[in-house]
């Protein structure tokens, strides 16, 4: 009689058992059957650097009208399924994640079920509509494999702490990348041209003649050339002048020693880098963009005229745009000038130190 | 002994009676087939159903439709001359295909004839005996008649074809069987009855069965590969089968700038514009966008750990186009980024991607060409900009960045370098 009892007590015990398994196994397969997709869905990150520390933003449409309570995201390496085992991502850390901002179902905190790599947000459990939701997380430290793929597992549940019965449920995806640089070598340059007449920007140049023509007693002879410089040499640049007056054979016109006016009647070869009006001859510098060249003092006053052999014309204190200078050439004669074909060739040098 | 005789004699009717019952048993088919059929039976004969799934958990339960409204489509040849075919009688048991046997109705399994209809089918167009006009009788008890009382003239081999539409299957799955018999007088066709068939002229039997649906469910896991590198990795050919293994590097050389011209990673000595590859099966698509990191307070290609003075042409820093497309001109300083030569036959499946309007290299949302007019942009704020997006999947499409710089005349010498962190985010 007494074994029949304890046959009894285990079925009874055994049937309890069955039972509860029994509706375990229904509320399981309910609990997965019934989650619905969180569409659409997606993560951005602050920064895609492996070990980074940064912020993660998740957003997506709860798809089930219900009470929520909890959202747990899980980050996975190896799939965003589900039903497979997550294997955790190296490096990541969601441990020291805070909310920085969050919308639609909000009152969210990160709850104490948060691990390394699985984070959970908990609230008070409320029914809440379907609605477009967004968290953004701060200080999260990003896996530490570069170009690796990960998988972050979203489910909101009805309760807290990532407890209660599954809502809704919906993976992403994100890849850490390596810093992608550009690279460019800026060398030292100095940009310089010579001509009768030069572009600015020394894209054109014209000519390398100045022709005076027929000398006379009574008026002055003018001619002028032009040079434009630039340079990105951060102490400057000068450019100078080499070369003789004018000659024909022995026959010599004076070069002006000193800055001197023009006195047509005597002999007499000068230059400036100035607009004149005695004679009208020759233009005031012009700048381009950051162009910050002066002329030298020698040959910087308008109608004074100069030229000594190796004399600094003009410069830069530090890197310039360009500048183009108009040199004037000033020739007067005297009765007793020897005839002849007078020329002279003259030698521009621009330097910058670097 | 008179006892003794008795019981001989019982014996012996008893053995008489067993021979006799033998005699019978012997008999009873060809008995039986002399009452239930008076001609052969039909030959090529079948029912084709349109849907073999059971109607349990469907349709009328508020379920799919498998099982509902099937139709069934029944042929068969005359073996026997019909001087004037005038019924058809069809029988759906769950037992027995016998003519003459007890009929276990197909109802109690679930088959349901009560809104079947009958209609001439494609093969019934060019049968020899087209019955879909005749009188139908049917009802919910497994049997469908089709009476006329003019009747057709049938030879042997017509074929006779007919549907039956609008039948729920049984509800469980197994066999069920279908008696078909012909008349050559129509009254015996309506007057049929399983037990009692009456006098018809050919007849047989089919086999049918219902079977559960097999049900495959799979999973197609959310995919982003997205990879940034560089044009000269020799393994890339913007092949079919190319994918992110063949893009690798991080950095991009503009080798020397100056203000003479427009320095681009496709035009300097050793070209290497960089190469975008995504793949997704985000169904909202993926955008790709970019982050210009910022170094002393800024993003702009300068010599590293340099500050930055606005627009300024002689800092250590080029400046940037900006977030808006624009032009750069040689000697005006300038550093830029455009998307062009985007190429879909390295996947093949999708043409996705559309270039941002400030970064279309060729002007053009497909951005298939190379950069036109040097338009470039380049945002060096920090924030994320787009570059490309899709609104749909994209298979292991690419795109080449290229990048440009001119300097001033002022733009101070040095190494210059940006680094830039590309990111791309699919929808799901």
């Amino acid at each position: 009689m007494s074994g029949m009892k304890n046959t009894s007590k285990k079925l009874r015990s055994l049937s309890a058992a069955l039972v509860l398994l029994f509706f375990g196994g229904i509320t399981s397969l309910f609990n997965s059957a019934n989650a619905a997709d969180l569409v659409p869905r997606t993560i951005l990150l602050g920064s895609s650097y492996a070990s980074e520390v940064t912020t993660h933003t998740f957003q997506f449409l709860t798809a089930t009208p219900s009470n929520i309570g909890s959202i747990q995201f899980q980050y996975c390496s190896n799939s965003p399924l589900f039903t497979d085992p997550c294997t955790p991502p190296a490096g990541l850390d969601v441990s020291g994640a805070s909310i920085s901002s969050q919308s639609g179902i909000v009152g969210f905190g990160v709850g104490g079920a948060t691990t390394t790599s699985s984070l959970v947000i908990t609230k008070a459990p409320a029914f809440e509509a379907s609605v477009n939701v967004s968290y953004t997380f701060d200080d999260i430290t990003n896996p530490s494999t570069s170009n690796s793929v990960n998988y972050v597992r979203i489910t909101t549940y009805d309760n807290v702490n990532g407890t209660g019965a599954v809502v809704d449920t919906g993976a992403v995806v994100f890849i850490t990348e390596d810093p992608f640089d550009v690279t460019a070598y800026v060398p030292p340059y100095m940009t310089f041209c010579i001509g009768v007449t030069v572009a600015i920007d020394c894209s054109s140049t014209v000519g390398f003649l100045a022709d005076f023509g027929e000398f006379s007693t009574f008026t002055p002879s003018t001619a002028t050339s032009q040079f434009s410089v630039a340079t990105n040499d951060p102490t400057g640049y000068n450019t100078y002048i080499n070369g003789q007056t004018m000659t024909s054979g022995a026959n010599i016109i004076p070069n002006m020693l000193v800055q001197s006016a023009s006195q047509p009647g005597n002999s007499q070869f000068g230059i400036n880098l100035r607009s004149n009006s005695n004679p009208s001859v020759g233009s005031n510098p012009q700048a381009g963009p950051v162009g910050n060249g002066v002329v030298a003092s020698n040959y910087n006053t308008p109608n004074q005229f100069r030229f000594v052999n190796g004399d600094r014309l003009a410069g830069a204190p530090n890197s310039s745009g360009f500048n183009r200078y108009t040199v004037s050439y000033l020739v007067n004669i005297s009765d007793e000038q020897k005839p002849g074909v007078y020329a002279a060739t003259l030698t521009y040098t621009s330097i910058a130190s670097f | 002994m008179k006892k003794h005789l008795a019981s001989l004699t019982l014996k012996r009717t008893t053995a008489l009676l067993q021979a006799g019952a033998l005699v019978i048993a012997a008999m009873l088919p060809a008995l039986l087939l002399s009452n239930s059929a008076s001609g052969d039976q039909l030959t090529n004969r079948y029912i084709d159903m349109s849907a073999t799934q059971t109607s349990a958990g469907s349709g009328r339960d508020g379920g799919d439709a498998a099982g509902q409204n099937v139709t069934y489509t029944v042929a068969f040849d005359l073996a026997t001359a019909h001087s004037n075919l005038e019924g058809i009688v069809i029988q759906f048991c769950s037992d027995s295909p016998i003519i003459g046997d007890g009929c276990a109705q197909a109802t109690g399994i679930g088959l349901d004839l009560s809104s079947a209809t009958v209609s001439q089918n494609t093969l019934g167009a060019t049968a020899d005996i087209d019955p879909s006009g005749w009188t139908v009788t049917n009802g919910d008890d497994d049997l469908i008649i089709l009476d006329d009382a003019t009747g057709i003239s049938g030879s042997v081999g017509n074929t006779v074809a007919f549907d039956i539409d609008g039948i729920t299957n049984p509800t469980s799955t197994g066999a069920f069987y279908a008696r078909i018999l012909t008349y050559d007088v129509n009254t015996n066709a309506t007057g049929y009855t399983a037990g009692n068939p009456g006098s018809n002229i050919d007849d047989g039997g089919i086999a049918l069965a219902v079977a559960n649906e097999l049900t495959v469910t799979a999973r197609v896991q959310e995919v982003l590969e997205f990879c940034i590198g560089t044009e000269v990795d020799s393994s890339l050919a913007y092949a079919t089968g190319e994918d992110c293994g063949d893009v690798s590097g991080t950095d991009l050389d503009l080798e020397v700038v100056d203000s003479n011209s427009i320095a681009t990673t496709s035009t300097i000595d050793t070209p290497n514009d960089g190469i975008a590859m995504i793949r997704t099966n985000a169904s909202s698509g993926a955008v790709m966008y970019y982050k210009a990191e910022q170094d002393t307070a800024s993003g702009q290609l300068k010599i590293a750990g340099s500050a930055c003075s606005g627009t300024d042409l002689d800092d250590p820093c080029f400046n940037s186009v900006g977030t808006t497309r624009a032009v750069i001109a040689a000697g005006t300083e300038d550093f830029g980024l455009a998307l062009k030569e985007r190429v879909t036959t390295t996947g093949g499946a999708t043409d996705s991607i559309v270039c941002d309007a400030d970064y279309r290299g060729d002007g053009t949302a497909g951005c298939t060409g190379a950069v036109a007019g040097n338009n470039y942009a380049w945002d060096d704020s920090g924030a994320f900009d787009t570059l490309a997006s899709s609104s749909g999947p994209v298979d292991d499409e690419l795109v080449a960045l290229e990048f440009a710089a001119t300097a001033s005349p002022t733009t101070p010498t040095g190494l210059y370098t940006v680094t830039a962190n590309f990111v791309t985010t699919a929808t799901y």
